[in-house]
């Protein structure tokens, strides 16, 4: 059988090594990005100088050969799904027994005034770092708008060039659509002691051209003033890249529609990844998610799902378990595990700690009425994935993970820990007398999972 | 694509503020100074102008860095390094590598003599420290130490957000200062054989020796300790902290290797080869030197268990110089200098002197119990002499002046309780008197006066 995985990305990739982990089965994956996998999470650090691209490739160049998956650079753009071919901009055919989509994701634009000038982009693509290296000889600012993960990359990366960044973000703090008020001020505050020219509640509402008509020379914003600039950053989320597969038999929405089994309305064709909209999501969770995690566990599925449904016959849900996810902001170390939403839902309680020095700060959300904890918001402390997930799992009960909150804490060793004070909190907010049972310590950690 | 950077803009600014630029001229001041010295062969007010040359380069380094960390917020610092010319092998890099390898070769390779100026300077640190002249091993470990410390400053400002790398890199200079460098100097002011608490077998493959054993075993009345010390962390110490901690504890907590690897190699660490190739020779690489460290010492073994007829009988000069050469202080050092091409000259300053002859020693209280020993000792014994004498001569002239000389005749008394071994005065004159060209290998290796050092250090 011949398995084509159109797309390199962390989705795809994890699909081939999983196919072949359990099978031998023909493997060939098609991008027009690059020749071999890396890690798209990783690009800023290359524009930072902190790595070369080659070392943002996890797997070296003989992987492949020594893995019999066949790595073919090719643009397709078409696909006929009756014949199983696919159709490369050069003219190449290729067929396919299964086949798995995972092209991924690209910038979005709303349809500004000069949003195809040059000089203004977004970040997803390597070339989009191609092309931010090309426009940074010389910058003498760079406007960056939508205030999110990918905004705060580029703001570090020109930061760390020496370029001044101003970074408009629509939002009264920096992410505070996703992030609670408190961690949000903090990224705010953090951006702004970083000197990036912080502009909150401030939108893009066009991009001038230079005297060439080519170029971008100022950024307008919706309070009316001009900021000139060389570059315009448009960070306002992605979009599933399915351009060309639209107007076919494939079922689309706002991505390729699947089923729990990863499957699109075609039998033998999946989609993965950021491109794949679920037809019913989990409660609580969206039909696209356009995450590194995500995509690595839909991979997974999807192997399996590939090989059962002609060997065995058992195939496996995509089930994404517990929401988490992580980020940096600059300096800040950001980590979400379960259920933190911006606006405390009226079911939910919250008990929040900030350190005085404002760059540490962690969050327990828990339901109302039960007492089981939710979600767990952390800033700048590293709390264990494992604990917090099997915690919300199992719906442990807030007073339970207070007085064992040690389990939880992953920070490196001889980092202070703020267990306690949290603990202490808890108390004067409930008048109550916990004591924190359970400090930080890996056998303690070891009997618990 | 594949093996170049992105960057087309220039990504690493002219950097350096004005306090910057004093900075560097500060320290840049004081490495002039040094090559200064070492280039005129002399120090002239020595105490005073190493004081200069090390307190130059250090404030010059302690301005510079505050200025480069403390005027941003705490958190990881690696911006640019694959841009710098010195971080990422640019021009800067090839020199820096050029230089270092030449300093080493002429460390290792070249007499004495190419240190003199160096040397010189170092005279007053060393005579307060170890009550004896410099030797090049000694200014050596001074510099290594130096820049332990100075750039574990360094590294502590730039990873001031990480308590973990704060106390480690506290840990790494408190043992490189202290029991690397000045733990075996003072031992030699006390007449002990020179010793180092943090150096184990295999690592240290003498100590696992049967000549380590007999040697510390009988030099002073508390050097059994030493090596009885050696053996509990080789065989409980080691493996019970490893399998608590990993390597860590030792690599980067206690090495000096490793210390200097994680403080001054911290801005070329990025560049070490991370391919499933390089991981695959370092394997083969340190589990073939750990099979051979340890067939050898078991050959050592069962060759002084056969009294010196396993491997003697063979191979009596090669065996000689094995023994000898092991028992150099500076082991990193030392052993890639008797592995390298030039074995040969790198062995001079060991080989003993012809006609030397057991019959000038006590023979009562050491047991010589074959042939294959007995030069060994008889060497041994001569570098015991020269050591004490030595101190003698240091004591005697510390009694000049109050405090220091009574810190020194408590320690001549320390000294004293080792058991004499005499040598007839006239004729041990004789046979260390500097002996002029004629000899070559017994002038390196005996060439009195302030080579006094020297030789006790190759030895012990």
């Amino acid at each position: 059988m011949k398995i084509v995985i159109l797309g390199n990305g962390i989705s795809g990739i994890t699909a081939a090594r999983h196919v072949r982990k359990h099978s031998n089965h023909d493997i060939l994956v098609i991008s027009d990005e690059t020749d071999h996998f890396f890690s798209r999470t990783a690009l800023m650090y290359v524009y930072m100088g902190h790595m070369r691209f080659q070392d943002t490739q996890p797997y070296e160049s003989w992987f492949w050969k020594k893995n019999r998956i066949d790595l073919l650079k090719s643009r397709i753009e078409r696909i006929d799904f009756q014949e199983k071919r696919l159709y490369s901009t050069k003219g190449d055919i290729i067929t396919y027994d299964k086949l798995v989509l995972a092209p991924g994701s690209r910038s979005n634009k709303f349809g500004w005034p000069g949003q195809d000038l040059d000089g203004v982009q977004g970040l997803y693509h390597l070339q989009d770092l191609e092309a931010m290296e090309k426009h940074s000889p010389g910058l003498e600012r760079a406007v960056i708008t939508g205030g999110g993960l990918i905004g705060v990359e580029m703001a570090e990366m020109f930061h760390s060039r020496g370029i001044p960044v101003t970074f408009l973000v629509r939002e009264p703090d920096f992410w505070s659509n996703i992030l609670p008020a408190e961690e949000a001020a903090m990224v705010s505050r953090h951006l702004r002691e970083h000197h990036i020219d912080l502009r909150l509640e401030t939108e893009l509402r066009e991009i001038l051209p230079d005297a060439s008509g080519k170029k971008c020379a100022a950024a307008v914003t919706n309070t009316g003033e001009t900021i000139p600039c060389g570059f315009v950053g448009l960070t306002v989320g992605v979009s599933p890249n399915i351009e060309f597969l639209q107007g076919g038999d494939l079922e689309t929405g706002r991505g390729i529609l699947v089923d729990e089994y990863l499957q699109t309305n075609i039998p033998g064709v999946y989609a993965i990844g950021d491109c794949a909209e679920l037809r019913r999501p989990r409660p609580g969770r969206r039909a696209i998610e356009a995450v590194w995690y995500t995509g690595r566990m839909m991979g997974e599925t999807v192997a399996f799902n590939l090989l059962a449904d002609t060997e065995s016959g058992n195939r496996l849900p995509y089930d994404p378990g517990i929401w988490f996810n992580s980020a940096k902001f600059f300096d800040i170390e950001y980590l979400v595990y379960g259920d933190v939403r911006a606006q405390l839902p009226e079911n939910q309680s919250t008990i929040f700690w900030e350190h005085p020095n404002g760059k540490k700060s962690i969050r327990i959300n828990y339901d109302r009425e039960s007492g089981r904890v939710l979600g767990f918001n952390l800033m700048g402390v590293r709390y264990r994935h494992e604990v917090c997930e099997k915690w919300i799992a199992g719906g442990a009960y807030i007073e339970d993970v207070l007085q064992h909150l040690g389990l939880a804490n992953f920070d490196p060793e001889f980092y202070p820990q703020h267990e306690v004070e949290l603990v202490t909190l808890y108390n004067r907010q409930t008048g109550k007398h916990l004591t924190l049972k359970q400090k930080r310590g890996l056998p303690a950690v070891l009997d618990f999972l | 694509m594949e093996n170049t950077s992105l960057s087309l803009a220039n990504p690493a600014p002219a950097l350096t503020t004005g306090r910057q630029k004093l900075a560097l001229a500060l320290a840049g001041l004081g490495v002039v100074l040094l090559l200064l010295v070492w280039a005129a062969q002399k120090a002239v007010a020595p105490a005073p102008m190493l004081f200069a040359a090390l307190g130059l380069m250090t404030a010059g380094m302690g301005l510079f860095v505050r200025e480069e960390y403390l005027t941003r917020p705490e958190g990881i610092k690696n911006n640019r390094v694959w841009f710098g010319s010195l971080s990422a092998r640019g021009v800067w890099g090839w020199l820096a590598a050029i230089v270092l390898t030449g300093f080493y070769t002429v460390l290792y390779f070249l007499p004495p003599q190419w240190f003199a100026g160096l040397t010189d300077l170092f005279h007053p640190l060393s005579r307060v420290l170890r009550g004896m002249p410099a030797d090049k091993w000694f200014v050596y470990g001074t510099l290594y130490t130096f820049s332990v410390l100075v750039m574990g400053v360094k590294f502590m400002y730039k990873y001031r957000h990480n308590r973990y790398q704060l106390l480690r890199t506290v840990s790494v200079m408190f043992f490189q200062t202290g029991f690397s460098f000045l733990i075996p100097a003072f031992m030699q002011v006390m007449n002990q054989p020179e010793y180092y608490f943090t150096y184990f077998w295999p690592l240290k493959d003498y100590y696992g020796s049967p000549g380590a054993v007999q040697y510390y075993g009988h030099a002073t009345s508390i050097s059994v300790y030493f090596i009885a010390f050696s053996a509990l962390m080789t065989f409980a110490g080691t493996p019970l902290l490893t399998y608590f901690f990993g390597k860590r504890w030792y690599c980067s907590w206690v090495c000096g290797c490793g210390g200097l690897a994680d403080t001054a190699g911290d801005l070329f660490r990025h560049l070490s080869d991370k391919s499933l190739n390089a991981w695959k020779i370092e394997r083969w690489m340190i589990h073939s030197v750990l099979v051979a460290v340890v067939l050898m010492t078991g050959l050592l073994w069962f060759n002084s268990w056969k009294q010196g007829q396993c491997v003697g009988q063979f191979f009596p000069d090669l065996f000689q110089r094995l023994r000898v050469c092991d028992r150099h202080g500076f082991q990193r050092r030392d052993r890639g200098r008797f592995l390298s091409a030039d074995g040969q000259q790198g062995l001079v300053p060991l080989r003993v002197p012809a006609g030397g002859d057991p019959r000038h020693f006590s023979k009562e209280k050491i047991k010589i119990p074959h042939h294959g020993q007995r030069r060994a000792v008889h060497q041994l014994r001569q570098l015991q002499y020269v050591l004490r004498n030595g101190h003698r001569r240091a004591a005697l002239r510390a009694t000049r002046s109050g405090r220091r000389s009574r810190l020194l005749r408590g320690l001549w008394h320390l000294c004293r309780r080792v058991p004499a071994r005499r040598i007839a005065p006239g004729r041990s004159r004789l046979r260390y008197r500097p002996q002029g060209r004629t000899n070559p290998h017994r002038t390196r290796a005996f060439g009195g006066g302030q080579n006094t050092g020297i030789i006790a250090r190759y030895f012990f």
